[in-house]
């Protein structure tokens, strides 16, 4: 309480100060609130004094000036009186993020209106685009979805207006990706999920029979964010981004762990286990679906790093390795960048449904002495 | 002026604000639901995130000796224009009637951008809202026992067979210590408040001397339902009176799915686990509010629900009724439409225009309620008169064409 009396002290003392001696005796205008528990100061007149009901002289209410404020209820809370100074508190305080107006009586008797905001207490995060993964320079040409990070949660429902795919001499793809109702973000929308629309992957379908491939073996792609992009506090907007790519051959058969390559680890070091992939996995699958156990199955604690362009993936132990062999576990979900998982492929074309793919690795764990 | 005056009348101006909210005991409500009033004017409000039930002298004069129709349209938007938020920021909880002033108060939730709030309104018979200054007013607090942890939530359920849907998932993000305080009745110095309690989640009755001495009691009660053909001993009490049934004080308890049932108060002992006396259900749907009222001569009352129509019964009927258990039916569920439905002495169903969320009697005979108008979606506070059907003026019925005569409708009866 005693904090609070200081601060609100310090701060009428600043800034009805410095509105009067900029205004001069005739101040008008309201001493707007910067945080959210100042008050709304109006400072009188010289000679004129609060009226007996001083909300007749200053009121504020939630929502815009327009139209305000017939019908309208006053917001709720102190008012403070001095002899030249009215100060109201709400209730509940000011929220960062509310349109608030106050109707504040002017020196000639009328009242204005004076719409005004609080900012948030925290920094605000300039928006930008921070990674996408796939990360890789060469992609498949069947990649199916990219994920798209923001250091800030961004305006929703715009993101196509925004994002493009144009090949290498700029031209844009308007049918490349796929447009759903509502766009995949992640809880607090600082990463999208964008695919490339399957039917323009999955052979024979009719799009891909119509338009072909949106990517094509050997051409150079641009996946471009366009700047101005507002971010969802719309205090700021998104610089342009643009990754550039060159489309490989498409990945046709499902992952094996059989063609995995992988480093053993010495026992009762707490030494890196490596694990290189013959291709570019889901970055976001990768850190749920891949487990490395001790022979009978149970989990060994440890921290996963993804690789540069999902292609590795490095595992370290918490505690010294055990034990004469090690399991990696791979979910048959884990799906590479083209969506192809251990059981099928995105379009289940040409899969051979007798062959089986590994999903389970087994390593020695070397004795590599002193 | 000089700016050294300007220094010294800032300050003044901080140390009123400072010294207006000062409260002489620390006032640390965070939850504002269940509300009830004693005579008197102390206002019971139960708070079922601290565990605890807060008793506030709200002085009153005294109101109007005759209460005059109204609405007040939009009575969520209203509050929550008062309380600084938009109208999705705001939670109705309950509400009552100052039995002095006869000034409708409402228990609020504000929800804020980091925090929700607790807020009492008061609506007086002008109709002006205002937000009652809680830390003004002298207060007892008492906690309660065997109060439930918050962390268990419901368990979510599919209809039928089917799979949960997205609301129906929702209900698996609630606390089952919301139904913690669900209902106060304050009957001769003493406060009865039915919930869930014990970390296992009973229906309980407590009771609380009041002024709060510390002295209270909880009772475990079980009852036979009907409709689901079952003991239930977890689901709570939604709604309750005191009435003087067979010659004792009884609690006329209503259940969800809708049994109600007869709890003698002299079976209200610490620790006791009783078997309440069901006699009838008026079949499925959430109980809201029961109030009881006089009508044609007698006590009736008048019980409000989520999802039907509302129900008045006489209290007559109660005298002297039968008690059932599982051996006067045949086992299996009684859905809406089984012949033995609806069973005892359930009064009738009577017409009520648009769906009350919460009702209070005002002076003897009107009703306040926040209604939800079926046609605009809208949240209204209106007061009216007891009497049903409701409001039947706004249906558009033979009355209302401009060419009804109603000598000539009577003139062709002869």
């Amino acid at each position: 309480m005693r904090r609070t009396k200081n601060r609100i002290a310090s701060y009428l003392a600043v800034l009805i100060a410095a509105a009067i001696m900029t205004s001069g005796a005739k101040a008008e205008s309201v001493v707007l609130p910067q945080s959210a528990s100042d008050p709304i100061v109006l400072p009188l007149n010289d000679g004129t004094s609060a009226t007996s009901d001083p909300s007749d002289q200053l009121q504020v209410f939630v929502g815009s000036a327009d139209a305000c404020c017939d019908g309208r209820t006053p917001i709720a809370g102190r008012y403070a009186e001095v002899d030249n100074a009215i100060a109201f508190t709400p209730a509940f305080g000011f929220d960062p993020g509310q349109d608030y107006v106050a109707r504040a009586q002017t020196h000639r008797g009328d009242l204005q209106l004076v719409p005004f905001r609080i900012l948030s207490e925290t920094v605000p995060t300039e928006a930008r685009v921070t990674e996408i993964f796939p990360s890789g320079d060469t992609l498949p040409e069947n990649v199916l979805r990219f994920y798209i990070h923001f250091s800030a949660p961004m305006k929703p429902h715009v993101a196509f207006e925004y994002i493009k795919l144009r090949d290498a001499s700029g031209a844009v793809d308007h049918a490349a990706f796929m447009r759903f109702k509502q766009e995949l973000w992640n809880a607090d929308r600082t990463r999208l999920t964008v695919l490339i629309d399957p039917g323009r992957i999955k052979r024979n379908v009719a799009t891909n029979v119509e338009l072909g491939p949106a990517l094509l073996e050997g051409q150079d792609y641009i996946l471009s964010i366009e700047g101005g992009w507002p971010s969802a506090d719309g205090t700021s907007r998104l610089p342009g981004f643009s990754k550039r790519f060159t489309v490989g051959a498409p990945l046709r058969v499902r992952p094996d762990v059989e063609n995995w390559e992988v480093t053993s680890p010495c026992a009762g070091t707490k030494g890196s286990l490596y694990i290189m992939f013959d291709r570019p996995f889901d970055r976001h699958l990768l850190s749920q679906e891949v487990r490395v156990t001790n022979e009978s199955g149970r989990d060994i604690d440890g921290a996963f790093i993804v690789g540069g362009g999902q292609q590795s993936l490095i595992f370290t132990p918490s505690e010294p390795w055990s034990g004469d062999e090690i399991q990696i576990v791979v979910s048959p979900e884990l799906e590479d960048v083209a969506a192809n998982n251990f059981r099928d492929l995105l379009d289940h074309l040409g899969s051979d449904s007798t062959h089986v793919s590994s999903t389970v690795l087994r390593i020695s764990v070397k004795n590599c002495g002193d | 002026m000089s700016k050294l005056a300007n220094y010294t009348i800032s300050l003044s101006a901080a140390l009123m604000i400072g010294t207006s909210t000062l409260a002489e005991t620390e006032m640390d409500i965070k939850f504002a639901g269940a509300l009830e009033f004693a005579d008197d004017g102390t206002l019971f409000v139960g708070d079922n995130y601290n565990g605890a039930i807060y008793a506030f002298e709200v002085p009153a004069e005294a109101g109007p000796e005759q209460i005059a129709a109204s609405s007040i349209a939009n009575i969520d938007r209203k509050i929550a224009e008062l309380l600084g938020v938009g109208a999705s920021a705001l939670e109705l909880n309950d509400m009552a009637t100052h039995p002095v002033s006869q000034d409708i108060f409402i228990s609020v939730t504000r929800i804020g951008n980091f925090a929700s709030q607790p807020a009492i309104i008061r609506v007086t018979q002008d109709q002006e809202i205002s937000l009652v200054d809680l830390s003004a007013l002298s207060f007892q607090k008492q906690e309660l026992m065997e109060f439930p942890e918050g962390e268990t939530t419901f368990k979510p359920r599919g209809s039928g067979n089917s799979v949960p849907l997205p609301r129906d998932l929702a209900k698996g993000e609630i606390a089952l210590r919301t139904l913690a305080i669900m209902d106060m009745e304050f009957y001769e110095g003493e406060l009865f408040v039915a919930g869930v309690a014990h970390d296992n989640f009973l229906s309980s009755l407590r009771r609380i001397q009041y002024p709060f001495d510390g002295a209270q009691g909880i009772t475990n009660v079980e009852m036979y339902h009907i409709t689901h053909d079952q003991y239930e001993s977890r689901a709570p009490i939604r709604a309750m009176s005191v009435q003087e049934i067979d010659g004792k004080p009884q609690l006329v308890a209503a259940y969800t799915c809708s049994p109600i049932v007869l709890v003698p108060l002299e079976d209200i002992q610490d620790g006791a686990k009783i078997a309440a006396n069901t006699i009838m259900d008026y079949g499925n749907g959430q109980p809201l509010d029961m109030i009881p009222f006089q009508m044609q001569g007698q006590t009736m009352l008048f019980v409000t629900n989520d999802s039907r129509s509302p129900q008045v019964i006489p209290v007559a009927g109660l005298q002297g009724a039968k008690v059932v258990d599982h051996n006067d039916f045949e086992r299996g569920g009684k859905l809406d439409l089984h012949p033995v439905m609806p069973y005892g002495p359930v009064g009738e169903a009577v017409m009520f225009d648009g769906m009350s969320m919460h009702m209070t009697l005002v002076g003897e005979g009107m009703l306040a309620s926040i209604t939800r108008d079926l046609y605009t979606g809208a949240l209204n506070l209106d007061t009216n008169p007891v009497f049903f059907p409701n409001r039947i003026h706004n249906m558009r019925a033979e009355f209302d064409f401009p060419q009804y005569d109603f000598a000539a409708s009577r003139a062709r009866l002869e």
